[in-house]
């Protein structure tokens, strides 16, 4: 299948009075029309500075330093603000973690979607309304007309998030960008809302990039898996691969952080935190935090190693020369009756 | 048996909204002993922060009682809102010990180093603003703020609620070993069910200012009783896609 999103070998840099971050050091992917795939990786390691970059929406200390972001045969990163006007909400949509940030409080709801139906033209304003409640509808949101006229305060977190939903679906993107989007409601709440993201996508079928830190989460919608550590993809590959078959030690730590039902007392977490990027370290970046760490680790660091068509690492334990070592127990084999 | 440190009885607590009355606290009782990790589960606007602030003395309860035979101190979600932005760690660590004219200005200094160490920070971050400091970091500064006096019982709500899992996990481990090393009782608020299954004993689950659920965390998990606990446990995502092909 045609890629919709293709990135390639992109470099995001902020500038600081300390010196240069580099926030996102060489990342690829590509999104096909109508596919989910999740990002995941802990704060800090560029996942929210890389979909901001999508959009054109960097802070203004940083810059795209390098590669490129082609969606239908155009280059993102080297539109000017104006082409991206034109890019924004019509193509490429955004939804973020706060919903109480993404509204304005002294608007009705329902008008600001109807405003979103708008900005590309095109519609009448009794459209736009008309739009607005058949968006409503699809979120979710009970009784679009009696809400129509309400306020952001007047509607809970998880419902607030439908409406930030609805505004952002309101042009048909082909992609949605979904920045943490769930993390922000309550775990039932959160359940409902992850659902709701793969029913719209049947209906409407946009593609999702879904950006989170909970592997759990990712479960529930994604159909491929991308790692990022320390601003590099470190594992890509479908869900069932990263899940059932992982091969980078940063995935397998992050998947043992999952609590699981069974176990009692002490949880898992990762050793050690994340490299600073200002001074980013020779040889791979997680090294320090790899109990499987190999000595060419602290020298080089690892290419994308190919474990399938669809699934790569890049850990030096899949070079053909390296100690043969199998993920700790559990790992992979974690499998869940259905229903959870 | 021992007279509990923190006994909560009958308590009420209304608010008033647009003219209507809601009872964000409904005759909600229960008890933490000494050295226990007691966690109140529920969704947002259960009233299970109200219940933590009706502890703290921060809202004043309408009926009912609350007895508390120690010292407490209160862990709060947002921890950048909480910390001063500027205060250094150091100094933020030490502000309850300055309050309570605990120790010379040598020996709070000391402690503050001390309890950096205890919640994985490096001293070398003393002198470090919450400006420079990741959401981590932050939160546990605010808790080793909350340990600085030693207090017999700590209120945590949602200490992690927005932190990645492994911080998360370190920040639970924490509590773990609080209690194993020092005695200290938590009570931990939270909506992850999945984490305060992991580290409490006990677990309450709230509902609509209710208490609809109370009992031994293996009981409640495994036969839970009332449709919200069993749709709370059905939330917990587990890392496996086949659940929900």
């Amino acid at each position: 299948m045609d890629a919709l999103l293709e990135v390639r070998d992109l470099k995001i840099a902020f500038d600081s009075p300390r010196g240069v971050i580099r926030a996102v050091r060489g990342v690829s992917f590509s999104i096909c029309a109508g596919e989910t795939l999740a990002v995941v990786g802990e704060s800090g390691c560029g996942k929210s500075v890389l979909c901001k970059s999508l959009l054109g929406l960097l802070p203004h200390r940083g810059r795209v330093a390098g590669g490129s972001i082609l969606y239908a045969g155009r280059d993102l990163a080297a539109m000017g603000e104006r082409e991206l006007e034109g890019i924004r909400g019509k193509e490429i949509a955004l939804v973020l973690q706060n919903p109480m940030s993404a509204l304005n409080p002294s608007l009705p709801v329902g008008s600001q979607i109807a405003r979103a139906a708008r900005a590309h033209g095109g519609i009448s304003r009794a459209g736009a309304k008309a739009r607005a409640l058949e968006l409503m509808a699809l979120t979710g949101i009970p009784e679009p007309a009696r809400r129509y006229g309400d306020y952001p305060h007047q509607f809970s977190g998880g419902m607030l998030q439908r409406c930030v939903l609805a505004s952002a679906l309101a042009c048909g993107p082909k992609l949605l960008v979904a920045d943490e989007p769930t993390t922000a409601l309550d775990a039932t709440v959160q359940a409902q809302m992850l659902g709701l993201l793969r029913d719209i996508q049947h209906q409407t079928g946009t593609a999702i990039l879904f950006i989170t830190h909970d592997l759990g989460a990712a479960a529930r919608i994604a159909g491929r898996v991308a790692v990022m550590y320390a601003g590099r993809l470190v594992e890509i590959g479908t869900a069932e691969e990263i899940y059932h078959d992982p091969r980078h030690p940063y995935t397998w730590g992050l998947l043992a952080s999952v609590p699981s039902p069974e176990g009692t007392g002490e949880l898992f977490s990762i050793p050690g935190a994340p490299p600073d990027l200002l001074h980013p370290p020779a040889g791979d970046a997680f090294a320090p935090r790899n109990p499987w760490a190999l000595g060419v680790d602290w020298r080089e660091e690892p290419p994308l190693f190919r474990v399938s068509d669809t699934h790569y690492a890049a850990t030096w334990l899949l070079h053909p020369d390296a100690p043969r070592v199998d993920p700790p127990a559990g790992i992979g084999e974690r499998r869940v009756s259905a229903g959870g | 048996m021992d007279e509990p440190l923190l006994s909560v009885c009958g308590l009420q607590k209304r608010f008033l909204s647009g003219g209507a009355e809601i009872r964000a606290v409904d005759g909600v009782s229960f008890s933490i002993g000494r050295g226990e990790l007691f966690g109140l589960v529920g969704e947002s606007g259960s009233g299970k922060s109200t219940v933590a602030r009706c502890v703290a003395g921060l809202c004043r309860p309408e009926g009912g009682e609350i007895r508390l035979a120690g010292s407490f101190q209160m862990i709060f979600q947002d921890a950048s809102g909480s910390l001063n932005p500027r205060m250094t760690a150091e100094e933020l660590i030490c502000e309850p010990l300055d309050i309570l004219r605990r120790g010379g200005r040598a020996e709070r200094r000391e402690r503050a180093r001390e309890l950096l160490g205890l919640v994985g920070l490096g001293e070398e971050l003393a002198g470090c603003f919450p400006g420079g400091l990741s959401g981590g970091q932050q939160q546990r500064i605010a808790v080793a703020r909350a340990l600085a006096p030693d207090p017999d019982l700590l209120l945590a709500d949602e200490p992690a609620a927005s932190l990645d899992m492994s911080v998360r996990a370190q920040i639970l481990n924490l509590f773990l070993r609080l209690r194993r090393e020092r005695g200290m009782s938590v009570l931990l608020i939270s909506h992850d069910l999945a984490a305060v299954r992991r580290v409490c004993g006990r677990i309450g689950v709230m509902r609509a200012g209710k208490l609809v659920e109370l009992g031994e965390t293996a009981e409640v998990c495994g036969r839970p009783r009332h449709p919200y606990t069993r749709a709370l446990l059905e939330a917990v995502p587990a890392p496996d896609p086949d659940c929900y092909q």
